[in-house]
């Protein structure tokens, strides 16, 4: 017979002893096949990440607006205007809609354009209107009606909150506008920069390599009662090949068995997805589709892996025809090659010469596997001198000295994702502090605006939000567009009384109504006398400067460098467009403060707004990086204690008669209890350690890798770690129940 | 009887449909030694575990100095497992991740001596049953005969009133389960412990002093020591 | 007390099975390979090694010896003054060497127990309406308290002891696996036997 059938012939034994294996057979298969049914929903989807990414994209851009600024009023254009805020920490995507004409092109996922005071939302916001949470967000919506629903085609997710509201005219808005006789642009090729391209990559190994390492786990499940069970075929006459083949044919059914049932965990969690939302993130099920190339590497892979793992791991294990002999029991573990993958890694991050993204990805998958190799080491080693302490603690420490391999599988998937997770959150906020946009709010919670007919307007608008109770360190700005004959910059031109010009531009000396006040930079553009372009709406106005004007020194720091700065009788301001905002802190102690601002500005200005202000706005695109990292790491969290759970039942199982035993001694439950959770916690604070030192080495030398300083972000790691020991946790007192179930004096009987 | 230690009037116990017990009666002195035999699955072993209070039984009063067993919540009954009573099974009762020395000093570490010394208290008792020697062995490396003996040696570290043991020598030659009994009875009886003894062999049995008999969970007494 | 006349009377009633069917004349002609030697000192020696507690009788020494002489087994080696078979010194002949050759390389013919007292009985308390199982819980007890008994005679005893109690024990096990076979049985047998 040549190799291949060999193979074969034997692979199909072992999938028959598996099938035939009666119940302990059957769920030792299905139990290892639960483990790759997660592993491989989890790679499916991990699969699908980038027709998500393409079809959020895709999205986006087919109702984007394009960008003219030839475009003249006609029949077939339209005056857009963005109106996105943030509702209690979720972003709302707004759109008010002024058509020029009767023929305005239609956004996508609607069927007309609203007219005048009519407002079309998207289900999730009309859901959350209908809700008390959308109480503050509906008075936004006050004397508008809501006339109709977005369709899919309009939205980024089933769970997005959007509106187009329609108006009659725009003008006030004046360069926030867009004409437009057509929504959406091509797609923006995906020219993300390098820096974010080795996020991602780096992102997905780390999401993936969890996963792996659970699936070399779940193919061990049961493993003790198997080898038994090759002994038994050892004795009537199989050779050590012969059995690693049937063994990894056992492996085989149940990798088949968790592609099925993966496949399964998939489509249920590509249909359930729609109903969930991370992070302002939710995506169509029609959307979550495996790329075929990946999703078949995963098919084939899978089960190969199962296979290749199962003849590895038997390598170690000598099944004799009378028994099983582990070579790894009481042999020391040997540290130097143990190094070497580690090593290998730190040596390809290392900041020496170029950079490319196969030498860093190889350099974080190599450091990460190092992790998965060192672990078993670290914990033998440090399990070894412990002898103190209560019984618990002694049951455990001897447990894992006699065998600490089981346990440190288990942990090993949790230590490698925290690695990751700690290296790429180091990363990220190393990375982010570029990107950051300053909005410079200086710590404002929540920003009223709005743009008031004429200067009477805004300051009673002023006023009435000054004067709303819970509302502190009000600052209010009035600003008029305005542009100088000569060319084709606009400058804002602040407009208030003395004090309020003092106090915002930070100058001193002599003011009375009646001045304009020029920063010293700008005197060449705004000499005294001279004619102005000032916007208003729908046309341009011309205005004149006083003949006096007043230089000023701006400090260079200020946000308000490029402006001018007038009090009101300065000159005409009929028919300008003027906006009003002002940012405010809120009393704590009066949690309807921000309600009662709402209410107070709509009343006056039933286009006002009133957004609550982040203190740092992150660039949109990396906040989808994060989304995704955090959309992962919960998964990957999820799988990894499923595994670490599925771990502890089989080590209860095969425990089962000594707990009977120290149960008929009158062993306390706790004792029994607090052992298993040191039996777990002691390699998963090893795990941690490891996990923080290995995440930090990895993040310094990914962000010196990216010329970016390095800085340890202390919180993201404690939240990190904290994370991992709570999964721990979890899974001790999840598994506490069988624990009790198998210390009943039923494990005593042995017929 | 004179000075009965636990007595139990009848005991019934049904697990499921199949009754285990029907109205079984038992009584024991200290330092006595009772052979409690019977068929597979007339219900010795259930006898054992409602004597011991590791199962409560459905219907009848166990008594133990004084106490009604069946009274007790689970906690005292653990508690009184830990302090006044010892097992030893047939097999697999070491916890195997100890050495032979922890093993024997698990009761004693269960009802509160530090480890320091447990494990001073447990070494005379390895001697006693001559397996000193083992003391830093784990029983992956000993023999069943030694490991029983250990169990023994466990059973009797924390002074029990009672000795508990379901069928001790089943899992050794004759030699090994004889040498086994003697010294489990001799111990019993130097230290005044009662002991209840579950097995099948009459070889084993005859170390009792005397015999009950389960049969389809009814008790018959073969009479007292002549 | 009564634990020794008890006692007495099982070692005699296995005495008799095992020692008296391995023949004293063989054992005696035995002893006689090793060197010639008195009767008196034939005596001695066998009570040492299986008498027990059941002595032989001189007389049954020289009756046996003048028995092994009239077969020429033996024969008088010397006589010392005064007469009287206690001044004889016996030998062993070719004869007789022979002969204990023979007998010891000759396995003993299994027991087949088809003739048993307990059967009997239980059948006959079957047949007159008693009640067999108190019979047999009876006997079980009675074997019982025997194996008791030989366990302490045997755990304070030296290794000739156990032994012999280890010979007995296992016999009283057999018959104690077969009352117990029959307990549970005694309604079959009761239906066959009353048909």
């Amino acid at each position: 017979m040549n190799r291949v059938r060999v193979w074969v012939r034997d692979l199909a034994m072992g999938v028959r002893i598996a099938a035939g294996g009666g119940r302990q057979g059957w769920s030792r298969t299905l139990l290892s096949a639960a483990g790759m049914g997660l592993g491989v929903a989890l790679l499916l989807i991990a699969a699908a990440v980038p027709s998500m990414i393409d079809g959020h994209a895709q999205r986006i851009a087919d109702r984007a607006e394009p960008w003219s600024n030839t475009l003249k009023p006609g029949v077939h254009t339209m005056v857009v205007v963005d109106a996105n805020e943030i509702y209690r920490g979720s972003e709302v995507y707004g759109r008010l809609l002024a058509p020029d004409g009767d023929r305005p092109p239609l956004p996508p996922g609607l069927t007309r354009v609203p007219g005048p005071g009519e407002v079309v939302v998207s289900p999730a916001l009309a859901r959350l209107l209908a809700s008390p949470d959308g109480k503050l967000l509906g008075l936004r919506f006050t004397d508008r009606t809501i006339t109709g629903t977005i369709g899919d085609a309009g939205l980024t997710g089933p769970n997005e909150l959007a509106y187009y509201e329609g108006r009659d005219s725009l003008d006030r808005y004046g360069d926030a506008i867009h004409r437009l006789d057509h929504f959406g642009i091509r797609s923006p090729a995906t020219d993300m920069d390098p820096l974010q391209l080795t996020l991602l990559i780096v992102a997905f190994i780390i999401l993936l390599l969890p996963v792996a390492v659970f699936v070399a786990t779940a193919v061990r499940f049961g493993g003790e009662q198997r080898d038994r069970r090759l002994a038994a075929l050892r004795l009537i006459g199989a050779d050590t090949p012969t059995t690693r083949r049937i063994a990894a044919g056992e492996s085989l059914l149940g990798a088949l068995c968790g592609l099925v049932c993966g496949t399964g965990a998939f489509l249920l969690i590509r249909q359930l997805a729609g109903a969930f939302t991370l992070q302002g993130f939710s995506v169509f099920p029609s959307e979550i589709v495996p790329h075929p190339v990946l999703a078949a590497l995963v098919t084939l892979a899978v089960p190969a892996a199962a296979v290749a793992v199962t003849v590895f791991a038997m390598r170690r294990i000598a099944v004799e025809p009378l028994d099983v002999v582990r070579e790894s029991v009481g042999r020391r573990r040997l540290l130097w090659w143990r190094l070497l993958v580690p090593g290998a890694g730190l040596l390809a991050l290392a900041p020496i010469g170029g950079t490319s993204y196969a030498r860093v990805s190889t350099g974080v998958v190599l450091l990460l596997i190092g992790i998965v190799i060192l672990l078993p080491w670290i914990v033998q080693v440090a399990v070894q001198p412990l002898r103190r302490g209560p019984l618990s603690w002694q049951l455990a420490t001897r447990r894992l000295q006699l065998s600490s391999d089981t346990a440190t599988r288990a942990v090993s998937g949790v230590t490698v994702a925290v690695a990751g997770a700690i290296a790429l959150q180091m990363f990220f906020t190393g990375v982010q502090v570029q990107y950051i946009e300053k909005t410079g709010h200086g710590g404002a919670e929540l920003r009223a605006e709005s743009r008031p007919a004429d200067y009477p307007a805004a300051k009673s608008f002023i006023s009435a939000i000054r004067s709303t109770p819970g509302v502190r360190n009000a600052e209010a700005v009035t600003r008029a567009e305005l542009e100088v004959d000569f060319s084709n910059a606009s400058y804002p031109f602040v407009i208030g009384d003395c004090r309020t010009l003092q106090q915002h531009a930070r100058f001193s000396g002599p003011c009375s109504n009646g001045d304009v006040f020029v920063p010293q930079e700008l005197r060449d553009q705004f000499k005294a006398g001279s004619h102005l372009a000032v916007q208003a709406p729908g046309r341009t106005v011309r205005k004149r400067l006083p003949v006096t004007t007043r230089l000023i020194d701006v400090p260079d720091s200020h946000p308000g460098y490029y402006a001018v700065y007038a009090t009101p009788t300065a000159f005409d301001l009929d028919g300008v467009n003027l906006r009003t905002t002002i940012e405010m802190r809120l009393d704590p102690t009066r949690p309807d403060t921000a309600e009662r601002v709402a209410t107070a500005a709509l009343r006056l200005d039933p286009q006002a707004s009133v957004t609550t202000l982040k203190t740092t706005e992150v660039r949109a695109d990396f906040a989808d990086i994060q989304r995704g990292l955090y959309v992962g790491a919960i998964g990957v969290l999820l799988v990894i204690g499923a595994s670490l759970l599925v771990t502890l039942f089989e080590q209860l199982r095969q425990a089962k008669r000594p707990l009977s035993v120290l149960a008929a001694f009158g062993t306390r439950r706790t004792t029994l209890a607090l052992s298993l959770l040191w039996q777990t916690a002691i390699p998963m604070v090893l795990g941690l350690a490891l996990a923080t030192a290995c995440g930090v080495t990895l993040g310094s030398l990914l962000l010196k890798a990216g010329d970016q300083p390095v800085r340890i972000d202390v919180p993201g790691l404690l939240a990190l770690t904290s994370a991992g020991a709570v999964v721990t946790l979890l899974v001790t007192a999840i598994s506490l129940p069988t624990l009790w179930r198998l210390m009943r004096p039923e494990g005593l009987h042995t017929e | 009887m004179s000075s009965a230690v636990l007595t139990a009037v009848g005991l019934r116990k049904t697990y499921g449909t199949t009754p285990a017990l029907a109205g079984a009666d038992f009584g024991i002195s200290a330092g006595e030694t009772v052979a409690v035999m019977g068929p597979s699955g007339s219900g010795k072993s259930t006898l054992l575990h409602c004597l011991a209070g590791i199962v409560l039984p459905d219907a009848g009063t166990i008594m133990y100095g004084g106490r009604k067993l069946s009274a007790l919540s689970d906690a005292e009954r653990s508690a009184l497992r830990r302090s006044e009573f010892g097992f030893v099974f047939q097999f697999g009762q070491l916890v195997p991740e100890l050495t032979c020395i922890e093993n024997v000093a698990l009761p004693l570490r269960l009802t509160g001596h530090s480890r320091r010394a447990a494990e001073r208290a447990a070494m005379p008792w390895l001697e006693r049953l001559e397996v000193a020697d083992l003391a830093n062995k784990r029983p992956g490396e000993i023999s069943g005969g030694q490991g029983q003996r250990v169990a023994v040696a466990r059973a009797l570290a924390t002074a029990p009133r009672v000795v508990f043991a379901d069928e001790p020598t089943g899992a050794l030659d004759s030699l090994n389960g004889e040498r086994v009994m003697e010294l489990l009875t001799d111990a019993a009886r130097a230290t005044k412990a009662a002991v209840v003894l579950v097995t099948h062999d009459p070889r084993v049995a005859a170390y009792a002093d005397r015999e009950i008999v389960v049969r389809d969970g009814h008790t018959r007494s073969m009479g007292a020591a002549a | 007390m009564r634990h020794t006349t008890h006692l007495l009377y099982t070692l005699n009633v296995y005495t008799v099975c095992i020692v008296l069917r391995m023949t004293i004349s063989h054992t005696l002609l035995g002893f006689l390979e090793s060197g010639p030697c008195h009767g008196y000192d034939l005596k001695h020696s066998y009570d040492q090694r299986f008498g027990n507690d059941r002595p032989l009788h001189y007389g049954q020494v020289y009756s046996t010896l003048s028995r092994l002489l009239k077969r020429g087994l033996v024969e008088v080696e010397g006589m010392e003054p005064g007469g009287g078979p206690e001044r004889k010194r016996y030998a062993i002949t070719e004869a007789g060497v022979t002969d204990v050759t023979q007998w010891l390389v000759t396995p003993e013919k299994p027991d087949s127990y088809l003739q048993s007292t307990l059967y009997t009985k239980v059948v006959l308390a079957i047949l007159t309406g008693r009640d067999a199982a108190k019979l047999l819980d009876a006997q079980r007890a009675e074997h019982l308290r025997l194996m008791r008994e030989l366990t302490r005679r045997k755990t304070g005893g030296d290794l000739a002891d156990q032994l012999i109690c280890d010979h007995a024990l296992f016999h009283l096990e057999a018959d104690l696996r077969w009352l117990e076979l029959t307990t549970a049985r005694i309604d079959r047998l009761s239906a066959e036997v009353r048909s």
